[in-house]
């Protein structure tokens, strides 16, 4: 394995947007990736795409050799991947291990997803498609469900109420305010947040992140190409993925994810860092209580103290713990495919010291991206480098 | 309905007849031995509800069951299961507290329906 860096990044706005294709996403975002890399787009050995639910939601998959072909890459190979939530995640540590292991000298992941023209119960079937048909599914239970029974666990085991949860929210709603990126940055209240309508209870409306439609895209080089980057480079220290069972029959505590666990200490041993020594993080809130259970599987907290954390602040952007500076799911948005590569852009950000709710120092990011009922994690951890 | 004096009906499980490791299922090779030998074998009903929450937004599939309660009780003989309550409560006040006694009191084909024991009522 050799060293990895990022040479350019590329979003779209995450929202709403309508009568603009899939494709176009994806091409706006990885056309500003290349452009901004200063490098040759004919030289991109390989791209990974990570995509969830354009087959139900759009009837139209191959998205990774279409996007390939707009952006006019080579004959290089493209690949699309799915792991529910987790699939820019994914992609990217594909499009990582292809420099690392020197099968290319430059990789490009893109991350899309369109959602916001399907009505919810269309978008709660989609993602329903990353519940085990054969168990769980057939209970009815739904995403949502899967953290309203965390939530109900956790606050009956850790004494957590309903106002300290929902300072998770309002830090990450106004972190959204700050990010020109973000779909719903909103100044709330712990009234207004309390007194929302039910979704799913004891969810809330704003203890849940909305459909979205976006792209993300991260292009990654070896040493070798750094001299011709334009951007300062940021260092992949990491990137891993681990499982965790598929059914909440398998999970002996429904207050952690075992995926998240795992792939936390397979990125830590990899960057020979831990949790103490990062300086920022983009973690998987796709709810409030979400992103309490994340935190705590990162070793960035003691168990039991998420809420905690958010409610003295400690989680803010000047905070010893920052987590989501850029809204997270909650307030950025969750185009379910783009968000693994969102988070990476956002780091990225952090690290080249320009983004709009700057973390002051910000050496080392860390970003997480869960799928399904926790059945897919990665975990990213990215350096600034000093050239 | 449950009567307060009967047992609960039986839930169909499978059980690894190399090892004995229990499982909720469908699952083709134990999780434990890894033998393709899991067997349907039925236990007792009852147990205690780790979880439950009320599923307001239905997928497009269960739009017509709305709202819900799916619930998680683990069996008495280790086994956790995802189901729902029988009742769907109306307020929190309503529903069955964490670690209560549940029991099996109906269901379909692969969805366990799930009531409080009568002495916990």
């Amino acid at each position: 394995m050799r060293p990895v860096f990022v040479a350019g990044i590329g979003s779209t706005a995450f929202g709403r947007h309508p009568g603009t294709a899939i494709e176009s996403l994806a091409i706006r975002a990885a056309d500003a990736a290349i452009r901004e890399s200063g490098l040759d787009r004919g030289d991109i050995g390989a791209l990974y795409l990570g995509n969830f639910v354009a087959g139900p939601l759009l009837g139209q998959e191959v998205l990774a050799g279409l996007v390939a072909d707009g952006l006019g890459l080579p004959q290089i190979p493209c690949t699309k991947v799915e792991g529910a939530c987790a699939s820019g995640g994914i992609a990217f540590r594909h499009a990582f291990l292809a420099v690392a292991t020197g099968m290319c000298d430059m990789a490009l992941a893109v991350g899309a997803e369109k959602m916001t023209h399907a009505d919810t119960a269309a978008v709660t079937s989609a993602l329903n498609c990353a519940m085990d048909f054969r168990s769980d599914g057939v209970s009815g239970l739904t995403f949502p469900g899967l953290f309203g029974l965390a939530w109900r666990l956790y606050e009956d085991r850790y004494g957590a109420t309903r106002d300290d949860i929902s300072a998770v929210v309002r830090k990450n709603k106004g972190n959204g305010l700050k990010n020109p990126l973000a779909q719903m940055g909103a100044d709330l209240t712990t009234e207004e947040i309390g007194a929302a309508r039910l979704i799913c209870d004891p969810l809330r409306l704003y203890d849940c992140c909305p459909a979205s439609d976006g792209a993300a895209a991260v292009l990654l080089v070896s040493a070798d190409r750094l001299r011709d980057i334009a951007p300062a480079p940021v260092e992949v220290l990491a990137s891993a993925q681990a499982r965790g069972s598929a059914r909440i029959a398998g999970h002996p505590d429904l207050c952690t994810f075992e995926a998240t666990v795992a792939a936390a200490h397979g990125a830590y041993a990899q960057a020979g860092i831990t949790a103490e020594d990062v300086s920022c993080v983009e973690l998987h809130d796709c709810f409030s209580i979400a992103e309490i259970i994340d935190a705590e599987d990162l070793g960035l907290m003691p168990r039991g103290a998420g809420a905690a954390y958010a409610a003295e602040g400690r989680t803010a952007v000047g905070g010893d713990r920052p987590i989501n500076a850029s809204g997270g799911l909650l307030a950025k948005g969750h185009p379910v495919g783009a968000t693994g590569l969102g988070q990476i852009y956002e780091s990225v950000l952090q690290l080249r010291g320009t983004h709009p709710n700057q973390v002051q120092g910000a050496r080392i990011a860390l970003t997480h991206n869960l799928g399904g009922t926790g059945v897919a994690c990665t975990v990213n951890i990215l350096r600034a480098t000093d050239a | 309905m449950t009567l307060p004096f009967s047992n609960p009906p039986d839930v169909e499980i499978l059980r690894c007849a190399a090892c004995g490791q229990l499982d909720p299922g469908p699952r083709e090779l134990c999780p434990t031995c890894f033998s393709p030998r899991m067997e349907q074998v039925a236990v007792a009903g009852r147990g205690v509800l780790v979880s439950w929450t009320l599923v307001r937004r239905p997928p497009s599939r269960f739009q017509a069951d709305g709202p819900y309660a799916v619930a998680v009780v683990d069996l008495d003989c280790g086994v956790r299961l995802t189901g729902r309550l029988a009742e769907v409560p109306n307020d929190e006040a309503g529903a069955p507290a964490l670690g209560a006694r549940m029991r099996l009191s109906g269901g379909t084909a692969g969805m366990a329906l799930f009531a409080p024991e009568p002495e916990d009522l």
